[in-house]
C-alpha cells in the first residue's frame, strides 16, 4: 500500500510539469503585457521594468528561470502588487480560502451522502420525490446566484449572520459562504448517492445477505453503504474543482479577502506571475485531492487494491 | 418521465422564441436609456415589464438579448464539444491498446484540474468580450465529458458480438465505425449534449460574472446577476429576474436532458 | 399432502401488474426429500421461491398460502425464518457475494446475527463450516475477498453460509449452472452428500435434467408459471406423462445417443476443407495500457476441416478453445504457428486480400442478442456480408437473397423489418445463422452457439446445423458441453490449457476415451438415469477448479488435477501420440492407464 501511495505521488510530478509548462507558454504568447495599463510609460522607464521582471530575456530562459523559482518554493514577483512577492500575497489568502473550501465539502458529505442513502432506502415515497425535487434545484442554482440570494435574505431583509468583509476570528461572516458553497455539493452528492444506492439495493448480494435473515440496517451499513458510496468517491475530484471554482464567486460575492480574487484579477491584469502561482497553488491543492480520492477508493473496493 | 420531458420542452420552446421576438415584444432595446425611468421597478407606464436598471436600460430587453447570448453560446459550445469529443472518445475507445491509454491520459490530465484554469487562461488570450474566443474557451473545455463518455460506450459496443460478426463479414474499419459505432452512440450522445448545454450556458454566465465574459454594453445573464447583486438592497428586481431566468433556462435543460438520457442512453450511461 | 410435508405450498401466485408470472402452483416438500423443480426460463420457477422467503420486489403480488413446519410464509411470515431455517443460494456467487468483505466474516455474520454469537466464535465456526463444504487451507481463506475465488470455490462458500445455522430446508436456485461441468459435477457430489448427512430438505430449482437426476427424490417440472407434471424422480425421468415434459427430455442431448445428427459412418464426401492451422498460439494481452502483461489462451494447437463434417472443439473455460476458433477468422491475434486458408497465411492478408477468407469462413456467437446490432433491422444485419463482400450486387436482388437466407434459417419476410430486441434468443441466433450463411461459407465457426438457449430451442438450431452440414459446410463446433458435441459432431478436439490432449473420431475420443482429463470430463456430464448419476458422483475423481493459463503448471498442464499424474508428467510437456488410425492422446501414461 505504501509502494502504491509513493508510485501515485510520483505520478503527480508530470501532471504538475506539464501543467505549469502549459499555462507558462499559452499565458506569455497571449497578447498584452502587465505594464499596458500603466499611462503613458515612456520607452526608457518601460524598458527599465522590462528588465527588472527579466520580460527581455528569451522566452525559454524566462521559462527556465520560473521553474527553477518554483523548485525553491519562490513564485516570483507580482506585477501588479509592486512590492509583494507572489508567495506572500497567496499566503495572506489561501487560509481563509481553504477553511471556506474545507468546511463546505465537508458539509456536503456530511449531509449528501446520508440524504441521497435515505431516499434510496424509501424510493418512490413521497420523500424520495420531493428530496430529488429539491435537489434538481440545488444541482442547477449556480453559487453566483444563490449567494446574492442568501446574502439578502439573510443578511439584509432578516439579518442573522454578518455579510460583506471578514473580521478575522468572527465565523458568523463565514456561514453564509460556506453554505453558498456547499449547498449545490449537497443536492449533487445527495443525488449520485441515491442512485448508486438504489442500484446496490437490488444486486444480488444485498438479496444474499436478506436471504441469510440480516436485519435491515446490518444490510444497509454492511453490505451496501461501501459499494454505494464509490461513485461518491469518484466524484470527489470533481468536486474539489467545483469548490475551487465556487469560492471564486463565493469570495466575490461575500467580499471575504480570500486568495481566489487574485486568480480573476490577476488574468484581468496579466499579472502573469500571480496567475501563474495560483494555477500552481491550486493545481497542487487539487491534485492532492483526487489522490486522497483514489486511495479511499482502493480502501473501499477490495479488487483495485492490487493492480 | 414523460410529463416533465414535455413541459420542458414547452419551457425551452417559449423561452427561445421570447428571446428572438423580443424586439417586438417591447419599444426599448437592450442599449436606450430611459432618462425618466432611473430603476424603476417592473411596472406598464413606461412599457418597463420587468423595470429598468441605474442607467435607466430596460431590464426586459437587456434579459432577452442576454438569454439571446446564453443560448447561442451553450449551444455552439455544446456542438464544438460534440464534435471533439465523439471524434476523440470513439476512436480512443476502438482502437484500444496505447492509442487509449495516451489519449485517456491527456483527458485525465485536463480533467484534473479546475477547468476554470483553462478557461481563464484561454480567455486572456483573445481580446476581452470576443463571443468567438468564449465560444472555443467553453467548447475546449466541454468536449473532456463527452469523450470519456463516448469513449466507455464504444469499449462496451466493441466487446459486443456484432462488431466481431461485422469484422468477419468483411465490413472495413471505417465502415464499422459509422455503421455500428455511431448510430449506437448516439443515443447518449444526444442525451449528454442536452446535459452539457446548460453546464456550457452556467458557465459563460460564471465568466461573465467575473468580467471575463461578455462585456458592456451587450449583457448575459451572468453579468446582468452580478450587476443585479451590488443593487439588491435597493432594486432587488435587477438580481431577481436574471436570477429566476437563468435558473428556469438551467432546469429545463436538465429535465430535458435527463428524460433523454433515460431514453436514448440505456444502460451503462448511468450517472446522475 | 403427506403427513410429514416441512413444506406444503398452496395455490402460489406471483404477479407483475397484470402480467402472472406464477399461477396456482402447489407442491410440498417432505422432510428430508429433495424436491427438484425443473422448467425453461420464463417457468416462474425462482419467482415462486423468492416469494416464500419474501424476496421479490416489492412491486410483485404475491397469493395463495405456503405453510412451513406450522407458520405461513406468505404476507412477511417468511422474512423471520431467513437464514435461521429457511436458507438459499443462487446461480451466480460472483454477484451473490459481497464485494468488499471477507468470506469468512460472510459466512459468520449469519451466526451473528440469528445465534447471538461473539465475532470470534463465529469465526471459528465459518472455519469449520469451510472445512465441511470441502475446502482447504482454510484459515487463509476465511480472509480472502470474494473477487480472489474461483467461481466454485465461492459457491462453495455460500454453500457454508447458508448451513451456518443449520436450516431445515436448503433452497438452491440453479446452484450449479455458472460453472464448469468438472466443478458442477463436484459441487452437486457435494450438495448430495450435505442434505445426506444432516437430513435436511433441499428443493433445487434448474433448467438441467441432469442436475435434477442427480439431486431430485420428487420432481415439479413447471412451464409458463404453471405446475404441467409432477412425481418422483424414477418416474418423471423414465415414464413421463405430460407431453412437455417428454419433450422437455427428447430435447435434453445425451452422451448415450451416439451420432443422432452425426455421420456416424459414412465418412465426409467432400474431402479437406482450404484450412489448415498449425501449431497456432494466441496471446492475449491482459491490461491495456502502458505496460501490457499477456497470457497464452492457446499454446500450439492443429486443426483441419472437411467439407460437411463437424468438428467439436470442447475444454472447460479457459482451455482456448473460443480462441483458436476466433483466430480462424483472424478474431484473434495468431503469435505463433500458421492459419491458412486457401494457400495464403492469414495473418499475411491485407485488407483487400481478406475477401475469400471472409466468403469463406463465417462465424455465430454464444450470445444471441449481442450478436444483433440494436439499431439495425434483421433484414440489414443479414445483408451485411452480402453489402461488404459482394458490393456489386443490386438492392432488388440482395433482398431476395436476404429472405431467402432467413426462409433457410425457419424465418418468414414478417421478420426482415424487426430488430433484435423484439425477438427471442432463438430467432435471434436463427438471424446470426442466416447472416453467417447468406455468403454460403465453405466453413461455420460456431463459438458456444447453443448454449444459450434452452433446450427445445437448442435441439432446433442443432437440427438447423445438420442440414447445413448436409450440403457440404464444415463446421467447427465450440461447445463446452460434451453431450451436444457428441450429438452433432464426427471429430472432436479435447483441450486443456491451451493444448490439445486429445483428438479423434467422436467415437473413439468419447466412446474409448485415452486422456484422464477426457474420462474425467465424460464422468462428469450429467446422466439422465438416477442410479447412475448418483453412482458417479459418488466416485467422482477431479478435484478442484481449471486452473487459469495465468498460473500453467509446468510439464503436463493437467498433472496439478489428474489422479494418475507421477514426478515425471511435471518435467516434459507430453506431444499427441497416435493411439490407432485417427486417434491421437497427449499423456506420457496413456499406455499404461487401464482402458
Amino acid at each position: 500500500m505504501i509502494s502504491y501511495i509513493l508510485r501515485r505521488i510520483a505520478g503527480l510530478v508530470p501532471t504538475l510539469f506539464v501543467l505549469v509548462t502549459l499555462s507558462f507558454f499559452i499565458i506569455r504568447l497571449a497578447p498584452g503585457n502587465p505594464f499596458d495599463q500603466e499611462q503613458a510609460l515612456t520607452p526608457a522607464i518601460r524598458a527599465n521594468l522590462d528588465a527588472a521582471y527579466g520580460l527581455d530575456r528569451p522566452l525559454l530562459e524566462q521559462y527556465g528561470r520560473y521553474l527553477a523559482g518554483v523548485v525553491r518554493g519562490d513564485l516570483g514577483p507580482s506585477f501588479r502588487f509592486k512590492d509583494f512577492r507572489v508567495t506572500e500575497l497567496i499566503a495572506s489568502g489561501l487560509p481563509l480560502s481553504l477553511t471556506i473550501g474545507l468546511a463546505a465539502a465537508a458539509l456536503a458529505l456530511l449531509l449528501g451522502v446520508p440524504l441521497g442513502a435515505w431516499a434510496a432506502w424509501r424510493a418512490d415515497s413521497p420523500l424520495d420525490h420531493a428530496l430529488m425535487t429539491a435537489t434538481l434545484l440545488g444541482v442547477v442554482l449556480p453559487g453566483f446566484v444563490l449567494g446574492p440570494v442568501l446574502a439578502l435574505v439573510f443578511g439584509i431583509y432578516w439579518p442573522v449572520f454578518r455579510v460583506g468583509g471578514y473580521e478575522p476570528g468572527d465565523a458568523s461572516f463565514l456561514v453564509l459562504p460556506v453554505v453558498t458553497l456547499a449547498l449545490p455539493l449537497i443536492a449533487y452528492i445527495a443525488r449520485l448517492t441515491r442512485a448508486s444506492m438504489h442500484e446496490v439495493l437490488q444486486s444480488n448480494y444485498v438479496r444474499t445477505a436478506q436471504a441469510k435473515g440480516l436485519n435491515p440496517r446490518t444490510i444497509l451499513l454492511r453490505h451496501a453503504l461501501r459499494p454505494a458510496l464509490l461513485p461518491v468517491v469518484s466524484y470527489l475530484g470533481p468536486a474539489i474543482a467545483f469548490v475551487v471554482t465556487g469560492s471564486l464567486v463565493v469570495e466575490s460575492v461575500f467580499g471575504l479577502p480570500g486568495s481566489g480574487r487574485y486568480l480573476v484579477q490577476g488574468a484581468i491584469d496579466r499579472d502573469y506571475s500571480l496567475v501563474m502561482g495560483m494555477i500552481l497553488v491550486y493545481g497542487v491543492f487539487t491534485l492532492a485531492c483526487n489522490l486522497v480520492a483514489d486511495l479511499l477508493y482502493a480502501w473501499l473496493d477490495p479488487r483495485v487494491r492490487l493492480s | 418521465m414523460m410529463r416533465r420531458v414535455r413541459g420542458a420542452s414547452v419551457v425551452l420552446g417559449l423561452l427561445t422564441v421570447t428571446a428572438l421576438a423580443a424586439p417586438w415584444l417591447t419599444p426599448w432595446n437592450h442599449e436606450q436609456l430611459d432618462w425618466a425611468n432611473i430603476a424603476v421597478p417592473p411596472q406598464f407606464e413606461g412599457a418597463h415589464w420587468l423595470g429598468t436598471d441605474r442607467l435607466g436600460r430596460d431590464l426586459f430587453a437587456r434579459c432577452m438579448q442576454a438569454l439571446r447570448v446564453s443560448l447561442l453560446i451553450g449551444v455552439l459550445a455544446a456542438l464544438v464539444s460534440v464534435c471533439i469529443g465523439v471524434a476523440w472518445g470513439a476512436t480512443a475507445g476502438y482502437l484500444g491498446g496505447r492509442v487509449d491509454a495516451f489519449m485517456m491520459r491527456f483527458v485525465d490530465i485536463i480533467y484534473a484540474l479546475p477547468y476554470v484554469f483553462i478557461v481563464i487562461i484561454l480567455a486572456t488570450l483573445f481580446e476581452r468580450g470576443s463571443i468567438a474566443a468564449l465560444l472555443l474557451a467553453i467548447g475546449a473545455v466541454g468536449w473532456l465529458t463527452m469523450a470519456r463518455i463516448v469513449r466507455g460506450q464504444t469499449l462496451s459496443l466493441r466487446r459486443r458480438e456484432f462488431i466481431d460478426a461485422a469484422i468477419a463479414s468483411g465490413v472495413s474499419t471505417p465502415a464499422i465505425l459509422w455503421r455500428h459505432i455511431v448510430p449506437n452512440v448516439a443515443g447518449a450522445v444526444i442525451a449528454y449534449a442536452t446535459l452539457t448545454i446548460p453546464q456550457l450556458i452556467l458557465f459563460e454566465s460564471f465568466l461573465s460574472f467575473l468580467g471575463l465574459g461578455v462585456q458592456e454594453p451587450s449583457a448575459s445573464l451572468g453579468s446582468l446577476i452580478n450587476i443585479g447583486a451590488q443593487e439588491m438592497e435597493t432594486a432587488p428586481w435587477m438580481l431577481l429576474v436574471p436570477a429566476t431566468l437563468l435558473t428556469v433556462l438551467l432546469i429545463s435543460f436538465n429535465l430535458l436532458g435527463d428524460g433523454l438520457r433515460s431514453r436514448l442512453a440505456g444502460d451503462g450511461a448511468a450517472v446522475p | 399432502m403427506s403427513a410429514d410435508a416441512l413444506l406444503t405450498v398452496e395455490n402460489l401466485g406471483v404477479g407483475y401488474g397484470d402480467q402472472p408470472a406464477v399461477r396456482a402452483v402447489s407442491f410440498d416438500i417432505a422432510r428430508g426429500r429433495c424436491l427438484g423443480v425443473i422448467g425453461e426460463s420464463g417457468a416462474g420457477k425462482s419467482q415462486a421461491f423468492l416469494a416464500l422467503l419474501g424476496l421479490l420486489p416489492a412491486q410483485a403480488r404475491v397469493s395463495g398460502s405456503a405453510r412451513f413446519d406450522g407458520h405461513e410464509l406468505l404476507g412477511g411470515g417468511g422474512r423471520s425464518l431467513r437464514g435461521r431455517r429457511i436458507a438459499m443460494i443462487f446461480q451466480d456467487p460472483m454477484t451473490a457475494l459481497t464485494p468488499h468483505l471477507r468470506v469468512g466474516d460472510q459466512i459468520a455474520e449469519t451466526l451473528v446475527a440469528h445465534r447471538g454469537v461473539t465475532w470470534t466464535a463465529a469465526r471459528t465456526r465459518a472455519a469449520e463450516l469451510l472445512a465441511q463444504v470441502r475446502v482447504g487451507d482454510v484459515e487463509r481463506r476465511l480472509r480472502q475477498y470474494p473477487h480472489e475465488l474461483s467461481g466454485g470455490m465461492r459457491q462453495r462458500v455460500m454453500i457454508a453460509g447458508a448451513l451456518a445455522c443449520d436450516p431445515d430446508l436448503l433452497i438452491a436456485d440453479e446452484p450449479t449452472t455458472a460453472l464448469d461441468v468438472s466443478v458442477q459435477a463436484q459441487l452437486l457430489a457435494l450438495l448430495r452428500q450435505i442434505v445426506a448427512e444432516r437430513q435436511m430438505s433441499m428443493a433445487v430449482v434448474t433448467h438441467d435434467m441432469g442436475v435434477i437426476a442427480a439431486l431430485a427424490d420428487d420432481v415439479v417440472v413447471m412451464r409458463e408459471g404453471c405446475v404441467v407434471e409432477r412425481g418422483c424422480v424414477d418416474t418423471i425421468l423414465s415414464t413421463p406423462r405430460h407431453e412437455y415434459t417428454r419433450a422437455l427430455l427428447a430435447a435434453t442431448p445425451r452422451l448415450g445417443t451416439v451420432g443422432s445428427l452425426a455421420a456416424a459412418s459414412a465418412p465426409p464426401a467432400g474431402g479437406e476443407l482450404p484450412l489448415a492451422a498449425r501449431e497456432v498460439v494466441v496471446k492475449h494481452r491482459l491490461r491495456g495500457g502502458w505496460r501490457p502483461m499477456s497470457l497464452t489462451a492457446v499454446d500450439g494447437a492443429s486443426l483441419d476441416v472437411c467439407a460437411g463434417e463437424a468438428v467439436g472443439l470442447v475444454g472447460e473455460s479457459g482451455c482456448g478453445k473460443s480462441s483458436l476458433a476466433r483466430a480462424l477468422l483472424r478474431l484473434a491475434p495468431v503469435d505463433g504457428g500458421r492459419i491458412v486458408w486457401l494457400g495464403r497465411d492469414v495473418q499475411t492478408l491485407d485488407a483487400g486480400e481478406l475477401r475469400p477468407l471472409r466468403s469463406g469462413v463465417q462465424i455465430v456467437f454464444q450470445d444471441p442478442l449481442a450478436s444483433l446490432d440494436p439499431a439495425m433491422t434483421v433484414a440489414a444485419i443479414v445483408a451485411e456480408p452480402l453489402r461488404a463482400l459482394r458490393p456489386d450486387l443490386e438492392a432488388g436482388a440482395r433482398r431476395s437473397l436476404v429472405l431467402r437466407a432467413l426462409e433457410d434459417v425457419g424465418l418468414d419476410a414478417g421478420y426482415a423489418a424487426r430488430r433484435g430486441r423484439e425477438l427471442s434468443g432463438g430467432q435471434c441466433q436463427r438471424v446470426a445463422l442466416a447472416r453467417a450463411m447468406i455468403v454460403e461459407p465453405k466453413l461455420l465457426v460456431c463459438d458456444e452457439a447453443v448454449s444459450a438457449l434452452d433446450v427445445s430451442i437448442q435441439a432446433q438450431v442443432l437440427e438447423l446445423l445438420q442440414g447445413f452440414k448436409r450440403r457440404g459446410t464444415g463446421i467447427v463446433f465450440v461447445s463446452h458441453n460434451l453431450a451436444v458435441v457428441r450429438q452433432l459432431c464426427e471429430r472432436v478436439l479435447v483441450m486443456y490449457l491451451g493444448r490439445i490432449v486429445e483428438s479423434g473420431t467422436a467415437d473413439a475420443v468419447l466412446g474409448t476415451p485415452r486422456h484422464p482429463y477426457t474420462r474425467l470430463l465424460l464422468d462428469a456430464v450429467p446422466r439422465l438415469d438416477p442410479a447412475t448419476a448418483r453412482a458417479r458422483l459418488a466416485s467422482f475423481a477431479l478435484r478442484g477448479d481449471p486452473p487459469s493459463a495465468v498460473e500453467r503448471p509446468t510439464g503436463c498442464a493437467f498433472r496439478s488435477r489428474c489422479p494418475h499424474a507421477v514426478d515425471a508428467c511435471a518435467e516434459r510437456v507430453p506431444s499427441l501420440d497416435t493411439v490407432e488410425n485417427s486417434h491421437q492422446v497427449a499423456c506420457l501414461r496413456w499406455r499404461e492407464l487401464p482402458e
